[in-house]
């Protein structure tokens, strides 16, 4: 898996500044990228064109390879129900469906009807996250780590390609975050599963691999190319 | 002799109620007015009715000829008379009954003849110095107002009267007054003029059949501000009148006097009052002896002349008032002198003419003899002659 | 401009604008619902003005006025017994009329007014055009009115003919008669002559329809006293307004039936309102709770919100107002058929829109908006300064308040059940709306628990998730998350389907009774009126010589002479009818309530008893054995009922006595209309060639065979319900407009739903399918509940209301067709209306919907 962003700049049209502004970044499978900074630097709108939410102004994003900038919206949506997960800061479970029901539905969505299947995959997921106990329960009744646990269950059901966490611990307290945290480097190791993680924790950043800093839309510090430049410069 | 009432409406009253009817607007006040404007300025000469003319011969009959006569146009009761209650107190009163005949298309067949009534009542209040009158306008096919042919019944919304054996029965309300009398003949009919017909102008026809009763003993109550007083003694004087033609265009009024004088002679006279000034030559009248034979005076057997003025401050109409009456053959000279100056009626919803009738006294000699009487005395085509001069 | 004004505009003002949809839908709802109220009131209002104006007019000054009790005339002879009054300064004046029919080029209804020419001129207040002098006693003189004359180009001297009774007469026209007074009245349909020859033209020599007296007013009740004393009880002495009142009476259930059902509209908007304002509310919790953090008291949220409540009344009610102007004359077409073939007989024209009358529906409008706003405002006034969204807040408090909300429910069923069993309020079913009205309320309260029931069952169905996939499940949880909101919308839709199928329940149980009856009754080959009357001269008669005519053909094996005439039973406008007892017997066209066969009844009630129909049995209460007491041209007669007989020609009421006693009671020898019984052998069309030229040059007839009696009278029963169609259907369109608006807030709230969805792979396309989903759903629930509720009201309106009202049995037919269809059309209709909410919930992607909390 190769996502590659060349020259990308995004502007929304009800804003004056650019959100991002020529920014260049590339992800190899098993990255576990940290995007740092404040906020309003352009993280999250990084993180939606990582996440093939939004198209950006200028520039073009590269998937292994192809160019997504020319997907219609229904290709780019299937690309991301196959290829991304998400979690957020605000967990973001449907409040009308259980936890296992949350955590299947990007399977159902993506049109998989084997029940059976979806059923064993979401049990095995809970199991692993922790929270089997919790499959019937509907999100109000859990705790925030545990609803950020099924959380990150439902990102990975469907094997993503990229996992792209917006803050994911913002909203936990500290102990929570760090199981929280544990787990998706466990995941990043385990499964060599791509992340990439907005956050202005440097606590949290320093479980990612790689460490991306934004400042008004630009990234300013990005550990791989500070690798390749030194590289190149050595 | 009010016959000629009527047509007065014909010359006069037709100019003054298109004027009204101009005047006050579209108020059905007026259309009723322009119907009765209608009844009678339309008389289409070839297919109208054809009413009777009078003509001399006609010979009376009673008490038929009491009764109604639809064969002509126009007829009318007419009664004053005199009265002083137990109270002391004296009254004239006037009730008139009038019936008109209506033309129409006579290809349209209808079921009855059909009528107009019309009826005045007016009430002197000689002690009080009060003069109160009273109108009703009716029409045949409703049972409020009728005259029947075979006797005499007329009725018109509450007024009336009917013959009770030889006597007649009188009723008429207005504003909290009212009479309810009872007439007795004391004299035969009196038939005025030549061979059973009155001329009131030289033209063939214009005429009229007319008769009086010129002594009614007259009993009963009159009622007066809600009050009814007994009458003591009154005496009472019938005109009945029926013919169908006009008025000419010179005749703009007349005067018209029924005296009943205490010697139990009764005097009748009319003088017809032309354009030009002068008397219409068919003047005339009648003496009605104690024993009630009827003498014709022409016009030249009788003068009339006139002491004073009066001018009307509801008509502006200026009236004689006051009066010599002389008839030298009959060695006749009296002074007639109204009680009351203001008996003037403004008939605007019936016939709508203004005229004065009103009771007068009377005194002067007849045949060197000092006599006294009681009279009616009628005035037309005062006020509306002197509108028309402005 | 303060601070409160300023937020309103800033905070309230701009919200509606940025959400114009929901906006517009909640003011063409209060509009909607507005403007038929006001269409029919204003139509009702009309018809029932335009005939007290006549009255007045042709009354003039009248402060009291003779009239019969026992028919349409009284003899003029009574003039002579108020004669006495004069001495009290009372002046009077005698009328007499009657509908007839304008011939020449028209052939319409016009009134026939004759008046005393020479009557006091303040009893016909108005004018006439004066300019002709004219003969108003010739026998052909008429006067007409001004649209006679403006449509027929009349001019003095003119002739046109007036069929009145079974003949055509002649008439000159002597003058025109102004719009003013008596050629305004019935709208200048009008042809005055003089009394004489309207008695001639209407074969009532005589005769009077009213003896008009004015009377000094201090007197007039003691006048009104002694009149009633002296004068024979089948004259009644009363004001003239009266006859206003006798027409409202008669009029009253008709009129107050359509009210009530333009009411319903109202309150179908009502929901609407309030489910807007909910909306609202809970949109903006966090803004309110900003607002309270920033220093607004309670008071000044709760005025904002009422101020956008008052908003949505103020604009929904004056456009609804306006609208309700432009349908009140298609309201009063509507409605003037049926009033005129059953009621009285005005021409109507359009409406009048009295300035009180506009007045008082945009009141109600605005009232019933604040009102229906109440809650919700209640609700903004708890929120707590800075309060965080939590997003099922309100939610969970519906949640936990529809066990409660039941209850109040089951109380509210309880009440429907009593009042659906208590008698009539002064002849006017009022406790059984009550009965309607609670249950539709209380099955609205119960709606929350119903839907509970329902989305928790079918959101955890495996089965919907194998028919409409995750979307439908889905759909359906979301439905059951918004159980407060999906409660609104379905309690909206369940009001306008009930009100749907409950008027179809009934109109079409109506139709197949009179269909079933028109067979049972319509027993005769051939019916006869005269032509006038088929022509709109309700009142019309024939002449008895016609039947006598056409007795006598060969092929006719016998005819049955009825007639019938208005009359007033203890005050209350009935109708007294005389038919041929023989015939009916042999025939047997009438058909009892009792179930005996013909001959058993007439048996039992020989020649002297009456029947009467039903409508007269249960709205004067009477029943068979009863002895009443009609009022008579001779007097009061005393008649036992022997038997009461279906019949819905009418709702007023009648009373069919034997034609002979019918004759010696009213001295009335005229026909109303003739049955004509065929021989086997007899061919129709032949014996109708006879009937007509055994009458030709004597009588103007009409004639129908029994097929096009049949077909006339379903015509005339399609043409009562129109409005009853048009009105619900309204209703329903409301209904679907709040199914809109409450699709829209639901989407509106599931925005962050959707967003995650998209976040996780949901396509538009699906995002689309949930919330068409949530439509179906809701219309299917709607569809459902409005069924049942429909049920009920249909039992209610047949039996009680309609019952009540006018006095007819229903028996049920349900048109279940009509039901299958207009169910699926509701559920077209709900996903037509989902279909605005999907596209938008479909463009749902902003990512701040989703971070944001």
């Amino acid at each position: 898996m190769k996502l590659e962003l060349r020259g990308v700049s995004k502007k929304y049209s009800d804003h004056d500044v650019n959100a991002l502004r020529d920014v260049s970044l590339s992800l190899d499978g098993g990255d576990f990228v940290a995007i740092c900074g404040p906020s309003g630097c352009g993280k999250s709108t990084l993180l939606n064109i990582v996440g093939l939410i939004d198209k950006p102004t200028s520039g073009s994003v590269l998937l292994d390879g192809e160019e997504l900038n020319s997907l219609d919206d229904e290709k780019l949506t299937a690309l991301r129900g196959k290829r991304i997960g998400f979690v957020f800061q605000f967990f973001n479970l449907l409040s009308t469906l259980t936890i296992e029901e949350n955590v299947a539905l990007p399977l159902e969505l993506s049109g998989q009807t084997e029940e059976a299947d979806i059923r064993k995959k979401v049990a095995d997921l809970l199991e692993r996250v922790g929270i089997a106990k919790r499959a019937k329960f509907y999100p109000s009744q859990l705790s925030g780590g545990e609803m950020q646990r099924a959380a990150i269950a439902r990102a990975v059901i469907h094997a993503p390609q990229i996992l792209v966490a917006d803050e994911p611990t913002g909203n936990l307290d500290s102990e929570s975050g760090t199981v929280i945290l544990e787990l998706l480097k466990q995941l990043n190791e385990n499964d060599n599963q791509t992340i990439v993680m907005a956050t202005h924790s440097a606590e949290a950043a320093s479980y990612a691999s790689r460490r991306v800093d934004m400042r008004d839309g630009r990234i300013v510090v990005d550990q791989a190319s500070e690798l390749k430049v030194s590289a190149g410069e050595g | 002799m009010k016959y000629m009432e009527l047509e007065v409406i014909r010359t006069k009253a037709l100019f003054v109620w298109r004027h009204e009817v101009r005047i006050s607007s579209s108020s059905v006040a007026s259309c009723m007015l322009a119907f009765l404007v209608s009844l009678f300025a339309i008389s289409p000469a070839v297919s109208a009715k054809e009413y009777k003319q009078a003509l001399p011969g006609y010979q009376y009959q009673f008490p038929r000829d009491h009764g109604s006569h639809e064969d002509f146009k126009t007829e009318w009761w007419y009664y004053t008379g005199h009265l002083q209650t137990e109270s002391n107190k004296k009254f004239g009163y006037e009730l008139t009954f009038f019936r008109h005949g209506i033309e129409h298309d006579s290809s349209l067949k209808t079921k009855d003849d059909r009528n107009v009534y019309l009826a005045h009542f007016a009430l002197t209040d000689e002690t009080g110095g009060k003069f109160k009158y009273f109108e009703k306008l009716s029409r045949s096919g409703l049972p409020v107002a009728y005259a029947r042919s075979d006797i005499l019944s007329v009725q018109n919304q509450g007024w009336s009267v009917e013959q009770l054996g030889d006597r007649f029965v009188l009723r008429a309300d207005g504003d909290k007054s009212g009479i309810r009398l009872l007439l007795s003949p004391a004299k035969k009919p009196v038939i005025h003029g030549k061979d059973g017909v009155s001329q009131k102008a030289s033209c063939k026809g214009c005429a009229s059949h007319y008769y009086s009763l010129t002594r009614l003993k007259t009993e009963g109550l009159v009622y007066v501000d809600g009050k009814p007083e007994r009458i003591t003694s009154g005496w009472s004087w019938m005109d009945h009148e029926f013919g169908s033609n006009q008025l000419t265009a010179e005749q703009i009024g007349w005067d018209w006097f029924s005296v009943q004088l205490e010697n139990n002679t009764e005097l009748m006279l009319y003088v017809m009052r032309r354009r030009d000034g002068s008397l219409d030559k068919n003047s005339s009248g009648t003496i009605v002896g104690a024993d009630g034979t009827a003498i014709h005076l022409a016009k030249d057997d009788f003068k009339i002349s006139s002491t004073s003025k009066w001018t009307s401050p509801n008509s502006n109409g200026v009236y004689p008032m006051g009066w010599t009456v002389e008839v030298p053959k009959h060695r006749i000279k009296l002074n007639v002198n109204p009680v009351l100056k203001d008996q003037e009626l403004l008939t605007k919803r019936s016939t709508g003419v203004t005229y004065w009738e009103g009771a007068a006294d009377v005194s002067g000699t007849v045949e060197g003899k000092a006599v006294k009487g009681e009279s009616y005395v009628e005035m037309t085509g005062y006020a509306e002659a002197f509108k028309k001069k402005i | 401009m303060n601070l409160s004004t300023k937020l309103f505009f800033s905070f309230i003002v701009r919200d509606l604008f940025k959400n114009w949809v929901r906006t517009a839908i909640t003011v063409g709802g209060i509009a909607l619902g507005v403007s038929v109220f006001l269409a029919i009131t204003l139509a009702n209002e009309t018809a029932l003005s335009k005939f007290k104006e006549t009255v007045d007019v042709i009354s003039g000054k009248a402060n009291l006025e003779v009239r019969s009790q026992s028919g349409r005339y009284i003899s003029a002879s009574y003039m002579r017994d108020l004669d006495w009054l004069q001495q009290l300064g009372v002046r009077m004046a005698p009328m007499i009329q009657e509908t007839v029919v304008f011939g020449t080029e028209g052939q319409e209804p016009v009134q026939l007014v004759g008046v005393d020419v020479l009557a006091d001129p303040d009893f016909f207040a108005g004018g006439v055009g004066t300019n002709e002098s004219y003969d108003m006693f010739a026998p052909d003189s008429a006067l007409v009115g001004w649209r006679l004359a403006e449509k027929y180009k009349l001019k003095v001297g003119s002739t046109f003919d007036l069929y009145v009774n079974d003949r055509a007469r002649q008439f000159k026209v002597a003058g025109l008669l102004e719009k003013g007074g008596l050629g305004g009245a019935f709208s200048g349909n009008v042809v005055a002559t003089d009394i004489e020859n309207a008695q001639a033209a209407l074969d009532s020599e005589g005769k009077v329809s009213e003896i008009e007296l004015i009377v000094p007013e201090a007197l007039v009740e003691q006048v009104k006293l002694d009149l009633e004393s002296s004068l024979p009880p089948s004259v009644v002495v009363d004001r003239p307004e009266a006859r206003g009142n006798n027409v409202e009476k008669m009029t009253r259930s008709f009129q107050y039936n359509l009210t009530a059902l333009a009411f319903i509209a109202l309150i179908v908007g009502m929901f609407l309102i309030y489910n807007t304002i909910t909306i609202s509310v809970i949109r903006r919790r966090g803004e309110i709770g900003t607002l309270r953090a920033l220093g607004l008291r309670r008071g000044q949220v709760s005025v904002l919100f009422l101020c956008e409540a008052a908003a949505f009344g103020i604009v929904g009610s004056a456009l609804g107002v306006l609208a309700g102007l432009g349908f009140s004359d298609g309201a009063l077409t509507a409605i003037a058929g049926t009033m005129e073939h059953f009621y009285f007989q005005h021409p109507f024209g359009s409406t009048s829109a009295d300035p009180w009358t506009l007045i008082r529906a945009f009141i109600i409008g605005f009232v019933i908006t604040v009102l229906a706003a109440i809650p919700p405002v209640w609700e903004s006034t708890t929120v707590q300064p800075a309060e965080a969204v939590r997003r099922s807040s309100y939610e969970s408090k519906v949640l936990g308040s529809a066990l409660k909300l039941s209850l109040i429910g089951t109380g509210l069923f309880l009440v429907a059940a009593l009042s659906a069993q208590a008698p009539p309020i002064a002849g006017f079913p009022f406790m059984g709306y009550v009965s309607a009205l609670c249950t539709i309320l209380g099955t609205a309260f119960c709606t929350p628990i119903i839907v509970r029931a329902a989305f928790s069952k079918l959101g955890s169905s495996s089965l919907l998730k194998k028919v409409a996939g995750t979307e439908g499940l889905l759909a359906a949880r979301a439905l059951y998350g918004a159980s407060g909101r999906t409660s609104l919308a379905v309690a909206s839709l369940m009001i306008g389907i009930s009100m749907m199928i409950s008027l179809a329940i009934m109109i079409s149980s109506f139709r197949s009774t009179v269909v079933a009856w028109v067979d049972q009754t319509l027993k005769a080959d051939i019916w006869i009126q005269s032509a006038s009357r088929e022509r709109g001269s309700r009142q019309s008669r024939l002449d008895q010589s016609v039947m006598n005519d056409i007795k006598v053909l060969p092929s006719v094996a016998a005819v049955d002479g009825f007639v019938e005439q208005r009359m007033q039973y203890k005050g209350e406008p009935s109708i007294v009818a005389g038919g041929d007892f023989d015939v009916l017997r042999r025939f047997g066209s009438l058909r009892v309530t009792s179930g005996e066969t013909p001959e058993q009844v007439f048996a039992r009630i020989g020649d002297d008893g009456c029947f009467v129909s039903e409508a007269f049995a249960i709205r004067k209460n009477v029943n068979t054995g009863d002895v009443i007491e009609l009022p008579t041209d001779r007097g009061i007669v005393s008649l036992k009922i022997g038997a009461i007989y279906y019949d819905y020609s009418s709702d007023l009421g009648h009373v069919v006595i034997d034609r002979a006693l019918y004759e010696k009671f009213f001295d009335d020898h005229s026909l109303t209309s003739i049955a004509v019984y065929l021989k086997p052998e007899a061919d129709l069309e032949a014996t109708r060639t006879q009937i007509s030229d055994a009458v030709a040059g004597k009588s103007l007839i009409s004639m129908r065979s029994t097929r096009e009696l049949r077909k006339e009278a379903m015509r005339v029963f399609d043409r009562t319900f129109a409005v009853t169609y048009a009105l619900h259907t309204i209703a329903v369109s409301v209904a679907l407009l709040s199914v809109m608006n409450a699709l829209l807030a639901l989407s509106f709230e599931s925005r962050r739903d959707f967003g995650i969805l998209r976040y996780l792979g949901a396509q538009r396309a699906q995002i689309e399918k949930i919330v068409l989903g949530q439509s179906f759903f809701l219309g299917c629930l709607g569809n459902i509940t409005g069924l049942g509720v429909g049920a009920i009201l249909s039992l209610l309106l047949v039996n009680v209301i309609n019952r009540q009202s006018f006095g007819w049995t229903v028996q049920l037919a349900v048109p279940w067709d009509f039901i299958l269809q207009s169910g699926l059309l509701v559920i077209v209709a709900a996903l037509a209306a989902g279909y605005i909410p999907a596209r938008q919930a479909a463009k749902t992607l902003a990512p701040a919907v989703v971070r944001d909390e």
